[in-house]
């Protein structure tokens, strides 16, 4: 097997310390990062394929965005000091104020991190104004905002109204998720759009984003 | 007959969890395979946890039956003689436990605490209800029982439901609280109500999956 195998195959199998060694190993031995990191990619992708057809169980997929995030830890300062920024963009993600259902959301932050997304997770219960002003702050492209009942979704709504008040709707790209969500609702409040799980989530903030 | 309009708190309940169970919740929904066959890692991982959780899971209800007559919204309740309404919950503890390993980046500890949790929660809801019934069965003896069904299904609001179960039921004797979202704390609690008379319709609650739009819920069972 080469080392972009041994790479794939490390997050195909979660295996977290073999992903840490064969980052180490690219940098130790001057080896393209770019190489490493792409196979890396392809591979997250792969998992989520494989979870999407029902090959795999929520925990291999979990376990497979730890083995790349922890590969992507060692890979960090190389690329925040060097011109190789790979990036994808700029997301600021939480669950809208009044609900405080976390673990949906904290699951497409793993998956867009792990994708290579800069994520910034702003948690449950979130209000409306820190949403913006986080975004604002890190000048993110995409805003995603969770919202589990029928309750609280009106929330996604008030985000958008108050982007559009302050004159930043077009500043952002707004996708919204959780169960009451419906094709209806986006196109009510004038999202972006809606995923129905993590998997599909990190595929429609590329394909908002034009990747 | 047991006396209407009296909290009883239930505190000895047992559930027994179901590793099948867990993995379904642990599947994609939206594919349209059957569930594979787990790995023997992924079976030893779910029974450790399911280890674990045992000790954090605390199961507990409380319960009060109601004159159906005096309750709305009238649809839901005109057929019914008496209507149980119920809280129960699995406690805050291993809720807390699936975040604390979420926020450390364990992520796959965290999913399958969660999964085991919400299973629980479910199994706990109904734990209850059988718990409920078998305390009836002198009341409900040639009369029909329904589902439970809880807020925010069968056409019963959310919002209106839920500020009807908790106006009526003392829920701090459970530690479960409302929000104003109407969002239960701990979220891994369940309100429901029963409908008992001579002929209600059985299958309230459980008329789910097939009719209902909402195709993202957790415990839909249907592809």
């Amino acid at each position: 097997m080469n080392f972009a195998e041994n790479c794939k195959e490390s997050i195909l199998n979660g295996d977290i310390e073999l992903a840490k060694k064969l980052a180490d190993k690219a940098i130790s031995e001057k080896i393209d990062i770019d190489l490493a990191i792409d196979a890396f990619s392809l591979a997250i992708r792969e998992a989520g394929d494989l979870f999407e057809e029902g090959e795999f169980f929520l925990p291999e997929l979990m376990r497979s965005a730890e083995a790349m995030k922890a590969a992507m830890t060692i890979f960090e300062p190389i690329l925040k000091e060097g011109k190789e920024d790979r990036i994808l963009g700029k997301v600021v993600i939480g669950t809208i104020e009044g609900d405080i259902h976390d673990i949906g959301k904290t699951l497409v932050a793993a998956l867009l991190s792990a994708e290579g997304f800069e994520v910034h997770d702003l948690g449950a219960d979130v209000p409306i104004n820190t949403f913006i002003d986080k975004a604002v702050e890190v000048d993110a492209q995409i805003i995603c905002i969770s919202a589990l009942l029928t309750t609280t979704m009106v929330g996604q709504k008030k985000l958008i109204n108050q982007l559009k008040e302050k004159k930043l709707r077009d500043k952002f790209k707004i996708l919204i998720g959780g169960a009451p969500i419906s094709k209806k609702w986006v196109e009510e409040i004038g999202a972006d759009g809606s995923a129905e799980n993590a998997i599909s989530a990190v595929k429609l903030a590329r394909e908002v984003l034009g990747i | 007959m047991l006396k209407v309009n009296k909290l009883r708190v239930l505190e000895d309940i047992q559930i027994k969890l179901d590793g099948n169970e867990i993995l379904r919740l642990l599947q994609n929904k939206q594919s349209d395979k059957d569930m594979k066959k787990p790995s023997e890692k992924m079976i030893k991982e779910i029974e450790e946890m399911k280890k674990l959780a045992q000790t954090l899971i605390k199961p507990r209800g409380i319960f009060k039956i109601f004159d159906s007559k005096n309750l709305k919204p009238k649809f839901l309740f005109k057929k019914s003689d008496i209507t149980v309404f119920a809280i129960c919950t699995i406690s805050k503890d291993l809720e807390n436990l699936s975040k604390d390993y979420l926020k450390r980046g364990q992520l796959a500890k965290g999913v399958i605490l969660d999964a085991i949790a919400s299973h629980a929660a479910e199994q706990t809801a109904e734990e209850v209800n059988q718990t409920i019934l078998n305390m009836l069965s002198d009341t409900i003896q040639e009369k029909e029982v329904s589902c439970r069904f809880s807020p925010g299904y069968c056409q019963w609001e959310l919002d209106k439901g839920q500020k009807q179960i908790f106006s009526l039921l003392d829920s701090e004797k459970i530690s479960v609280s409302l929000s104003s979202s109407m969002m239960m704390n701990p979220v891994k609690s369940v309100s429901f109500a029963i409908n008992i008379g001579e002929e209600v319709d059985k299958e309230l609650g459980i008329r789910g999956c097939e009719n209902c739009d909402m195709i993202n819920c957790a415990y839909r069972r249907v592809k």
